[in-house]
């Protein structure tokens, strides 16, 4: 289980406060929120990426940023958003670092590592790819790949930055699948951090709703996706709509 | 066909090693000199074995061919072609070793300082005719630029690829403005030594610079081998951390491990250009950019080709070029060729 204690940060003027939650396993929690919110900060504060003011993160109760980063890996996976590394690895290269923090400095990957990693792709439907150069693949197979490579770690806690970032729309439904199905399947609990609220309604356990560095309102997606919550948030005015016990968030806009 | 061509080019640098030895002015039959090479070597481990076993030497291999076989081979190519392989390996493996923790292709160890910080010390050395030679103020002065760029660069306790590119051209432009105020000063034929080591050259190898030299690069070499698959990890930058690397403890050991055995290469045999850029981009041109297979090959390569070039730097004409010229020649429309062919090998 995740726990998020009161988490906050400043940087320059820009600040996180008290920032709350906890996730279960096998859980999503997504981080909702405009751009320039504070999710993904709050999301590198709960790796320590960045330095929270005070210890405020615990993964099974363990005080999570007293660990060094190899035993944090072994504990959290975290998927940035993808970015082209200077040199074409394979797939199964980049899947296979995953596997950094269970290798010694002096140790290289062996036969029974590259199994695993292979095992990780199978596991998303990517193994065909894995001699494929990494740079040659597209948004959606990057970040499928990213994901693996998380996983090849077995965390119990999984930070997921933007998984759907310049993602069509069939690769995002295929992403989020994913990620709700492995949450589940490993008892996994996943905090991601998305733009679309309808994504985060549909994939979510957990939605809390950022704004301004500050959490404005947490709980299922059904308790908090409300117009005026959503209004004051986003800033546009929005209408919901009820659907076969679905919830279709849309803008009100004038179209002409 | 790549696994044969792999293989081949890990063993290169004994084929090289030999052909180089039979090589020069005075010419000796192939099968004499391998034969040399191997009696010296079982005298030299039954000596050790003897004086291990007995405490003394009552007996030694006797080797059955003139001494003045013997001392062109063990007194002056032996030497300068032990020196000519481990410095290869060595530019070469930094070259590798720096373009993957800076992420930056143009990137090799020269890049820190290390020629310009020698050079100086080489022409203060040759300037003032200090009776310590070249060498100890060569590497003083090659580690003392690494250590200004690395702390020039190191802004807020990391180094960034761009604030070491940075660092590095300033403490460049810094010791060879210095070097040519020494140039500007100095009498001509010191203006001359001065010029000819810049363009560097294993003329002056012997068996005192080899016995300095390998340690360090021989254990360079195999820290860096054993650790090469951090290097796919550091490769990524900042995103290493996520996988459980301490990225900035490992890139400072790097850092140390190349300055170190670059110096110790540059120190003995000056300036030898463009081996370290061009080496690792050839063999990840042709062997992809995994660093399991890439760091032994670079090494091995390296060697062989240095080797070789210095075999027709001695050989090629009645008098010797300088072998920085030839890396220079001999390598680039290559590695032009391999650019056109396969695009690089990275992502612009």
């Amino acid at each position: 289980m995740l726990e998020v204690k009161s988490l906050s940060f400043s940087y320059g003027d820009f600040s996180v406060e008290d920032v709350c939650f906890e996730v279960r396993e096998g859980e999503i929690l997504t981080l909702l929120g405009p751009n320039g919110s504070g999710k993904t900060t709050i999301l590198k504060n709960i790796y320590g990426l960045l330095k929270p003011k005070k210890k405020c993160v615990f993964v099974d109760g363990k005080d999570f940023h007293s660990l060094s980063l190899k035993e944090r890996a072994k504990l959290a996976g975290y998927v940035p958003q993808s970015h082209h590394p200077p040199f074409p690895y394979t797939v199964l290269d980049v899947v296979v670092m995953g596997l950094a923090s269970q290798l010694g400095v002096f140790e290289s990957p062996r036969e029974e590592h590259y199994q695993k990693a292979l095992e990780k792709l199978k596991l998303i439907g990517m193994e065909r790819f894995k001699d494929k150069p990494y740079t040659q693949l597209s948004g959606g197979q990057l970040q499928l790949v990213l994901i693996a490579r998380a996983l090849v770690q077995e965390p119990k806690v999984l930070l997921l930055d933007e998984p759907t970032a310049h993602l069509d729309f069939k690769n995002q439904v295929k992403v989020l699948g994913i990620v709700k199905r492995l949450a589940k399947e490993e008892s996994i609990s996943a905090v991601m951090t998305l733009h679309d609220p309808n994504l985060a309604s549909l994939y979510s356990d957990k939605i809390a709703l950022v704004k301004e560095g500050r959490i404005r309102a947490l709980g299922k997606p059904n308790e908090i996706l409300k117009e005026e919550i959503l209004e004051e948030v986003y800033g546009v005015p929005i209408c919901i709509l009820e659907f076969n016990g679905f919830r279709l968030i849309l803008p009100k806009t004038e179209v002409v | 066909m790549k696994r044969f061509l792999f293989l081949l080019l890990l063993v290169s640098p004994i084929f090289a090693f030999f052909i180089s030895l039979c090589i020069g002015a005075y010419h000796m039959p192939l099968s004499a000199i391998v034969d040399m090479v191997i009696l010296k070597t079982l005298q030299i481990i039954s000596g050790i074995l003897a004086k291990i076993t007995f405490g003394r030497i009552d007996f030694a291999i006797q080797i059955p061919y003139p001494s003045v076989y013997q001392t062109i081979i063990f007194k002056i190519r032996l030497p300068r072609v032990i020196l000519a392989m481990i410095v290869g390996s060595a530019l070469a493996l930094s070259g590798a070793v720096l373009q993957a923790i800076f992420r930056n292709p143009l990137v090799n160890s020269y890049i820190l300082g290390i020629s310009a910080g020698a050079a100086f010390g080489a022409a203060l050395a040759i300037g003032l005719s200090l009776s310590l030679g070249i060498t100890p103020l060569a590497f003083a002065f090659a580690i003392l630029a690494v250590f200004l760029t690395t702390s020039l660069a190191k802004i807020g306790g990391r180094i960034t690829p761009v604030s070491l590119v940075l660092a590095g051209v300033i403490v460049n432009a810094f010791f060879s403005a210095l070097t040519s105020l020494l140039k500007f000063l100095m009498e001509h034929e010191k203006l001359a030594s001065v010029v000819y080591w810049l363009m560097g050259s294993f003329a002056d190898a012997d068996w005192h610079s080899v016995k300095v030299a390998f340690p360090v690069i021989f254990l360079g070499c195999v820290l860096v081998y054993l650790m090469r698959w951090q290097l796919n990890v550091l490769s990524f930058g900042e995103e290493a951390k996520i996988v459980g690397v301490e990225t900035e403890k490992l890139k400072f050991v790097f850092i140390i491990i190349t300055s170190l055995i670059t110096a110790a290469s540059v120190a003995f045999c000056g300036i030898i250009g463009w081996v370290g850029l061009m080496i690792p981009h050839i063999v990840r041109m042709a062997f992809g950019p995994d660093h399991k297979t890439l760091i032994p090959l670079t090494i091995t390569v390296g060697a062989s080709f240095m080797v070789l070039a210095d075999t027709l730097a001695r050989s090629i004409a009645t008098y010797e070029i300088p072998i920085g010229i030839l890396t220079t020649i001999l390598g680039i429309p290559f590695f032009a060729y391999l650019l056109r062919k396969t695009g690089g090998g990275w992502n612009a």
